[in-house]
């Protein structure tokens, strides 16, 4: 069984193909555009990784998204009416950005690479954190506490993991979280907040 | 600011297309071809090189804008492409000489190249006096020349060769893909503006309730039950 996963539309897109469980392959698509951070969809990646398996498109049996778009869209969505009148600006750009490409990622991913639509996965970006944690540890039974920028709701989620099964103990959602606390503490000192 | 990111675009555009015309290279049987093209994507790589350093210098010198490779959009809704299918000159599908065979291929590399010539000379006289970056433009001008005249002469043999009417095709594809990739843009741009209007309309009209009482909203803060609870078939197939 052929898995891709993929991370894209937001900086450090990369691809990364499992086969039976073994990782086969894990490229950046910043090492093939050679742009730091590359934002865009990691198309060469995805071409490496399948060109180092030695199969086709069409031979991929899941692809999986590390995000939930439409989550996310209403996240922002959310965020956005909250600030409300202060959002008038960044209002319009979002729902361009959104409407124009993000929100239709099955499509685009599916066109693509090359797959039926109904072979693309989405799983939520901190419990593909979460796994991509466990996969890493030795420890057959583990905790695991994702923190980070929100994608979709979550900004920290608290997961135990036992032999292969990952279960989602809770979650805090934004706009409350350690990194948006940290990103803001940044700004408010006058520092790039990514930085 | 505007040279600044000018000079990143383009080291960007002469890398891709260095990248693309090195895969073309290797994909073709024709000796001559072959070589030309080889020197070809070298001397694209030397333009990227050339274009990157001078805006490293320029950042050095404390200009300072956000790099492209910050923006998350992958795809410019005002150029109406993908950011991350920039690629030869700007117009030329990647790969494209696998698909498309050698003579379309070369002839999409002899418009590009003329246009090429036409933008830098342009950029160049835009300078003022910025003197350092005006000689790497007259250099890189330099090697765009050989790259028109040796399309065309490869062109020109092809015709004598017997396949004119195949070279005839291929440059008005050319020129064709060009025109139609300029409406293309004419049309998302004027698309873009139209809807920034709309929707900055909409904000202050059917929006502006929801945003009334999104601001009387109050998030709860601390753990609560987790919205990816769900883990069957059907969740994994769902955007939401």
């Amino acid at each position: 069984m052929h898995v891709l996963g993929i991370s894209a539309f937001q900086r450090d897109s990369a691809a990364a193909l499992v086969r039976d469980g073994e990782l086969l392959a894990v490229l950046a698509e910043e090492r093939f555009s050679r742009s730091p951070h590359e934002a865009g969809f990691p198309r060469r990646a995805v071409r490496a990784c399948l060109a180092r398996a030695g199969i086709e498109p069409q031979e991929l049996d899941a692809v999986a998204f590390a995000e939930k778009p439409s989550r996310c869209f209403e996240r922002l969505l959310q965020e956005e009416l909250s600030r409300f009148p202060r959002s008038w600006r960044s209002f319009p750009k979002l729902q361009l950005s959104w409407l124009g490409e993000r929100l239709w990622a099955r499509g685009r991913l599916a066109t693509e690479i090359g797959v039926p639509s109904n072979r693309v996965l989405f799983v939520e970006s901190q419990r593909a954190r979460a796994a991509w944690a466990r996969l890493c540890s030795p420890a057959e039974r583990t905790a695991i506490l994702v923190s980070d920028e929100a994608r979709e709701w979550a900004t920290t989620t608290l997961a135990r993991a036992d032999g292969g099964a990952l279960e989602v103990l809770g979650e805090v959602h934004a706009p409350h979280g350690l990194c948006r606390f940290a990103a803001e503490s940044a700004r408010a000192l006058g520092l790039a907040w990514d930085r | 600011v505007r040279k600044l990111r000018t000079l990143e675009s383009f080291a960007r555009t002469e890398e891709d297309a260095g990248l693309d015309i090195a895969r073309a290279a290797r994909s073709v049987r024709d000796p001559a071809l072959v070589a030309h093209l080889e020197r070809h994507a070298r001397d694209e790589m030397k333009h990227a090189e050339l274009f990157r350093r001078r805006a490293t210098e320029l950042r050095a010198q404390g200009i300072d804008a956000p790099r492209e490779e910050q923006a998350d959009r992958s795809y410019d809704l005002e150029l109406a492409r993908g950011r991350e299918a920039l690629n030869a000159h700007g117009f030329l599908a990647s790969g494209a000489c696998d698909e498309q065979g050698e003579i379309a291929y070369v002839a999409f590399l002899h418009v590009a190249e003329k246009r090429a010539d036409a933008l830098f000379r342009r950029h160049s006289r835009e300078l003022g006096a910025d003197e350092k970056t005006r000689a790497i433009f007259a250099e890189i001008q330099r090697d765009e020349s050989y790259h028109v005249a040796y399309t065309g002469t490869l062109l020109e043999r092809w015709k004598r060769a017997g396949r004119g009417a195949e070279v005839a095709r291929a440059l008005s594809a050319a020129r064709g893909s060009e025109f139609l990739g300029a409406w293309k843009r004419l049309g998302v741009r004027s698309a873009t503006g139209f809807a920034h209007a709309l929707l900055f309309l909409s904000y202050w009209t059917w929006v502006l309730p929801f945003g009334l009482l999104a601001r009387r909203f109050r998030p709860r803060a601390g753990w609560r039950e987790p919205l990816a609870a769900r883990t069957d078939e059907r969740a994994l197939h769902s955007q939401y």
